[in-house]
């Protein structure tokens, strides 16, 4: 589906449009930075434009017991509702680099019942490292963790830390033990991703369980039309996410099942 | 339900903005995040 790539690309390069950051190794400090971008991207990458929703939301619930992130919240519901995990098929760079890697000519992972189980994983992701720890450790250090963005993060590998090491050699030489570990991540991920279709997407992406929940009410998606469907069930042969039918909460609306839809039943746009 | 959802989206959005919150993710998306390229 070259339309979809090429929303990905053109996504990506808005996200990260400070491409003179890359060389200087400095990050873009305008006022674009306080609006959170739908998709995973890390706002330390050089290149940011503007702010990811996940890290955000982490730093902000650091203090939640002073104040509600309201902006942060308000932002997420907000995308939720106009797109669900539209986002995670069309505008998340993250998830465009594992697509591309899994393009790789090498034998492929099929979904199956155990990788369906696995996709929950995220939810847990989500609530202990995104929610949990940074509100734990608030109350008992007095100071935030953006749990997920320190450990487990490996967009902020990818997209921060290795291009702002590159240019930078004091940073270079500070980077120690949690580093290796994240880049360990980010390697085990990339190289899964040439045989498995979005594994960080699928089984471990906090803001892709997040935008799920709202798949089934999201404004923008992929749409079932019953009165047409035969129960052929040639959508889900296609599907390669761990969806159990056609826009639910772990579609991604890449459209891959609406071209082999026999009586175009599937359709991808406005849902209501 | 889609309606409610969207309307309580705008109000706490609203809020937030209120509350001038988004200086906050300014502030930290500004700076490199030691956390996020594995150094804090």
């Amino acid at each position: 589906m070259v339309k979809r790539k090429l929303v990905q690309f053109l996504t990506a390069l808005l996200y990260n449009g400070n491409l003179p950051g890359f060389w200087q190794g400095r990050l873009w400090q305008g006022s674009s930075k306080s609006v959170c971008l739908p998709g995973l991207n890390c706002y330390s990458c050089p290149g940011a434009l503007g702010a990811c929703p996940v890290g955000a939301l982490q730093s902000s619930l650091s203090g939640v017991f002073l104040r509600v992130p309201f902006y942060v919240i308000g932002t997420l519901l907000l995308f939720g509702l106009l797109l669900g995990r539209l986002i995670c098929g069309w505008a998340c760079p993250f998830g465009l680099v594992q697509e591309l890697l899994y393009k790789l000519p090498t034998p492929k992972l099929q979904r199956t019942a155990f990788t369906a189980r696995l996709a929950r994983f995220k939810y847990l992701i989500a609530i202990v490292f995104v929610l949990l720890l940074p509100i734990v450790y608030y109350l008992l250090t007095g100071t935030g963790v953006p749990a997920f963005c320190k450990f487990l993060c490996p967009a902020g590998t990818l997209e921060a830390a290795l291009p702002l090491a590159a240019v930078n050699a004091k940073l270079r030489g500070s980077l120690g033990v949690l580093f290796s570990w994240k880049l360990l991540l980010l390697l085990v991920i990339l190289t899964a991703s040439v045989g498995i279709y979005r594994p960080f997407c699928r089984f471990l992406c906090p803001l892709g369980a997040l935008y799920g929940l709202f798949n089934r009410i999201s404004l923008f998606g992929v749409k079932v039309d019953a009165a047409k469907c035969i129960h052929c069930d040639a959508c889900m042969r296609t599907c390669l996410m761990d969806c159990r039918q056609a826009g639910d909460r772990e579609c991604i609306a890449c459209g891959e099942c609406r071209s082999v839809c026999p009586t175009d039943a599937i359709s991808l746009g406005k849902k209501f | 339900m889609r309606i409610v959802i969207f309307l309580a989206a705008l109000l706490t959005l609203a809020c937030g903005i209120l509350q001038q919150q988004q200086l906050g993710v300014l502030r930290k998306a500004s700076t490199i995040c030691l956390e996020c390229i594995g150094i804090g």
